[in-house]
This record gives structure tokens, sequence and C-alpha cells, in this order.
């Protein structure tokens, strides 16, 4: 039955075409891959019910971090994390928070940058975002000390990172 | 410039593994100053995206086996609008309803079971092994059969079971490292008992394997993939399936070397509201298959397919 009305069909539109960029939002504020995938459900089903009150020609990107701001609060409240950000830090980073275009350019350049990477470097990023593996598995897998993986994944990022902004300052000066 | 001791603090974040101490700094730092807010997302963006970037790029392997379900949400609109890769797709990563909300109640009642064909194996037409058929209802796939209790495992329910054999559809199979036996079914999106407020769809199978298997990593899956289009689309579904869904849900689930025990494999759906078409399916998964003069699959099995609508009933404060 399809029976949504054609305005709720297009914000619901409007969640898939930026699920990327509310996804890498939630997990900068909730690193947790499998909190993300709660908060992600709960905000698509809430962003449906609050469809009515998204006006077309507003950000939907900043409406629908509002509201996924929420989703990752009360998840926190319930697991009662001792790692997590306050609720006022996280009002602040999402007050801050970049538009979808910052993420969503910076994929398109990962992507890239991943096959940069050398092997090593690979192995680990595969172990940790595609496997979803934690540092502790990734030392046990590897017989490494999770010390050595928490270092190793970090310089990963900071390759990548440069690599993205390499990419994309190259992509400015082409425009 | 970067501050080298917030970009640890922030790694560390990214990692949970702040301590008391340091998320406090952390919070008061980036309270404090708009420029650590900034260098916080230069960072920590790039955390969530790399989840999304390392699909991409190893979305052929496959990934570390879990019993967690992993729901996917992908949209053509995506590639279209935002993204021109050819592999480009966006997956919402979604779970199960779970707890109370501030901003939404669920309430999970009884779930309504939708009957399918030969759910069980026990009676109908045997399924076919060339491919999703071109009609609704219909079990088809990869070489498998039909049997009773052979090689110590009995069905889980009733007195028959399916068998996957081989990968084999419509050719020889793919010369890889591993292989995929899969069975599909098709249904009518228009068929299903959904509501506004009930389209999450969960199907459920049960699988087993013998102790003989000699596969290091065997593993059985579920899937749910809905697309627009009509029954006649069937046979291509599969092909480019991640450009052709509107949206799609996996879940595999290793499986123990005890016959005498079957694992149950769940995934869970929401069906957009453009669907037409829904895609059932079960699949066998061994590693380490390369030679050809062995038996892809040597007692692999299915049974007890079952598939409901989780009423999951939201209402506003």
């Amino acid at each position: 039955m399809n029976s949504l009305d054609p305005h709720t069909l297009r914000v619901q539109q409007h969640f898939i075409r930026h699920q990327t960029a509310l996804k890498a939002f939630v997990l900068a504020l909730a690193p947790g891959f499998a909190e993300a995938e709660d908060v992600l459900q709960e905000a698509f089903l809430t962003v449906t019910e609050k469809a009515a009150k998204f006006e077309e020609g507003t950000s939907f990107f900043s409406w629908a971090c509002a509201i996924v701001r929420f989703k990752v609060m009360e998840h926190q409240r319930r697991a009662r994390k001792t790692t997590a950000l306050s609720e006022e830090v996280l009002a602040a980073l999402e007050a801050a928070a970049p538009p979808a275009i910052f993420f969503e350019q910076r994929l398109c350049a990962l992507e890239n940058c991943l096959a940069k990477l050398p092997e090593r470097a690979q192995q680990i990023v595969r172990l940790r975002y595609h496997g979803e593996h934690g540092a502790e598995a990734i030392a046990r897998q590897l017989a490494w000390t999770p010390n050595s993986v928490s270092v190793a994944l970090s310089r990963a990022r900071e390759t990548l990172r440069e690599c993205v902004q390499r990419a994309l300052q190259e992509q400015e000066a082409q425009a | 410039m970067k501050d080298e001791r917030l970009n640890k603090l922030i790694e560390a974040h990214l990692e949970g593994a702040l301590h008391e101490d340091e998320r406090t700094e952390l919070e008061s730092t980036l309270l404090e100053s708009e420029s650590a807010r900034q260098q916080f997302w230069e960072q920590a963006s790039l955390h969530g995206l790399l989840h999304e970037a390392a699909k991409l790029r190893w979305a052929d392997a496959p990934a570390a086996p879990s019993a967690a379900p992993v729901w996917q949400l992908m949209s053509c609109l995506w590639q279209q609008f935002v993204r021109p890769l050819p592999l480009a797709f966006a997956a919402l990563v979604v779970g199960v309803f779970s707890g109370s909300l501030v901003y939404a109640h669920f309430t999970t009642t009884t779930a309504t079971a939708v009957p399918l064909t030969n759910a069980g194996f026990e009676s109908g037409p045997e399924p076919t092994s060339s491919g999703i058929a071109a009609a609704f209802d219909r079990w088809g796939g990869d070489l498998c059969r039909v049997v009773p209790a052979e090689q110590g495992i009995t069905p889980h329910e009733g007195a028959r079971m399916l068998r996957f054999l081989s990968a084999v559809s419509q050719g020889a199979p793919e010369a890889k490292d591993f292989t995929v036996a899969d069975q599909w079914l098709l249904l009518d999106v228009r068929e299903l008992p959904l509501q506004e407020n009930a389209r999450t769809i969960a199907l459920s199978a049960r699988f087993n394997r013998t102790a003989d298997s000699t596969a290091a990593n065997n593993r059985f899956g579920v899937g749910l993939y809905a697309f627009r289009g009509t029954a006649a689309d069937g046979p291509l579904l599969w092909h480019s399936v991640k450009a052709r869904a509107l949206a799609f849900a996996e879940t595999e689930v290793p499986t123990d070397s005890d016959p005498a025990t079957w694992e149950r494999g769940e995934t869970r759906l929401t069906i957009p509201a453009d669907a037409d078409l829904l895609l059932l399916r079960i699949h066998a998964f061994k590693q380490n298959w390369q030679d050809s003069a062995t038996p892809e699959l040597i007692g692999h099995y299915a049974d007890d397919v079952r598939l409901e609508i989780t009423p999951a009933k939201h209402s506003l404060p």
C-alpha cells in the first residue's frame, strides 16, 4: 500500500540522498558502527513522521542533523556510555557541522586515496572499517599490541586526510 | 594549524578510548574554540566516510562473518544526482528497533506472518535451477534439491528440507576462490499486507551443514531486495542489483559443524513506498573452493523460511 503523501515521499528521498553524509555525521558524534545503524533507522522514521515540518527550499541536511543529534543523545542516555561526549558538546558540534557537500566531496576523494595507501595500512583500515573490528580484535588477528593498532590506524587516517585535502585542492584549482 | 593535542584526543574519541580526564579536556576545548570544532569535523568526518568508502572499495569481498543484521537502503537518486561514480551507492545502515524513545515511541506488537510458497520445502513445485523465476511466488536460483533427512541432518520442520548443491544456474560455476549458491523468491509488494506504519519486513530461515563440510569458512545468508518493475524483470534483477534495488538488507550467519543444531538467519527491511517487487534470497557460502573437480557444496541445507511484517507502531509525544 503506497499511501505516503508526495511531500513525505520527497522528504524520504532527501534522507536517502543524504544518508552517507548523515551517517558520517552520526559516526563523528558517536563512533560505534552498530549504534549508528540504530540511530539512522530511528532518525529515518522520525524524519518521516515529522516530514510536514520540513519546508522545501531550506537545508534538509541541517534539519535532519538536528533530529539525528537527538537520536544520538537518546542512545547515549540509554547506553550510559562513560566515553560519550556531553549533550552540550554534541549541540555545539551540530551547530558547527559542515554542509552535506563537505562529506560528499570527501567520500569521492577518499575512495581514490584508499587505493593509494600502503598495503599494510590498507589491511588495518579494511579490518577496522570493512570488517568492523575494534583495535583489540585487530591486534589479536595480527599478533600486534592494541596500542600499535591504534597508532597505525591513526597514521592511516592522517595519511588519508592529507590525500583527501590534496585531491580537493587540485579539484578546486582545476575548476 | 592543527593542534596535535586535540588531534590525539579526537583520535581517542573515534576509537572509543577516551579516559575520563581526556574526555573532559576534549569537551572543554570543543566548547571554547571554533577552530577546535572545525578540526573535529575535519578529522571525525573521515571516520564515518571511511566506513562507507571501505564498503565500496571492498564491495566484492565478504565482510567479517557476523550474526548482526545489516540493513541497507540505497538509492539510485544518490547515484544520479550526487555521486557520478559507477560503484557509488548510498548505504544507510539501520538496525533493530530498541528501547523507548523521546521523539518517537515504538511499540512492537505481534508480527503478521506472510504465507510463502513452499516455505518449508514440503510440497509444491521444486525450486528451479535456472535463476530467478519470471513469476511471483516461485523459488528459483542455483542447483539444489529438496531432500528428506540425510547425512545425519534432520529437517528443522516437517519431513523435507532444501539442499544447496552448486552455484551453477545458467552455465558453469564462476572461477572464484569461493562459491555462493542462491535461491530466490519474488513477491508482489502490492499483495503484501503493508500499512503506512508497518512496512518493515523480517525474513528468517534456518541453516545447517554437515560436520565434514571441508571449507574453513562456511556460512549462510538471507537477503531482502526491493525494486520497481514487474515479475517479467525477475531474471534480470540480480544483475547490477546494487544499481537497481531501491533498498536491500542482508545478513550472513556463521554456522557450527554440529548437524544437530540449526542456525537462524534473519534480516529486516523497510519497504520503500514506491517498490513493486520484493526479492527474497537465501544462500550458502563456502570459501576456499577452487578445484572444479570437487563438489562445491557437500552438505549445506536450508529450511523453515519465514516472512513477517513487523508492526512498528510509533507516535509523537
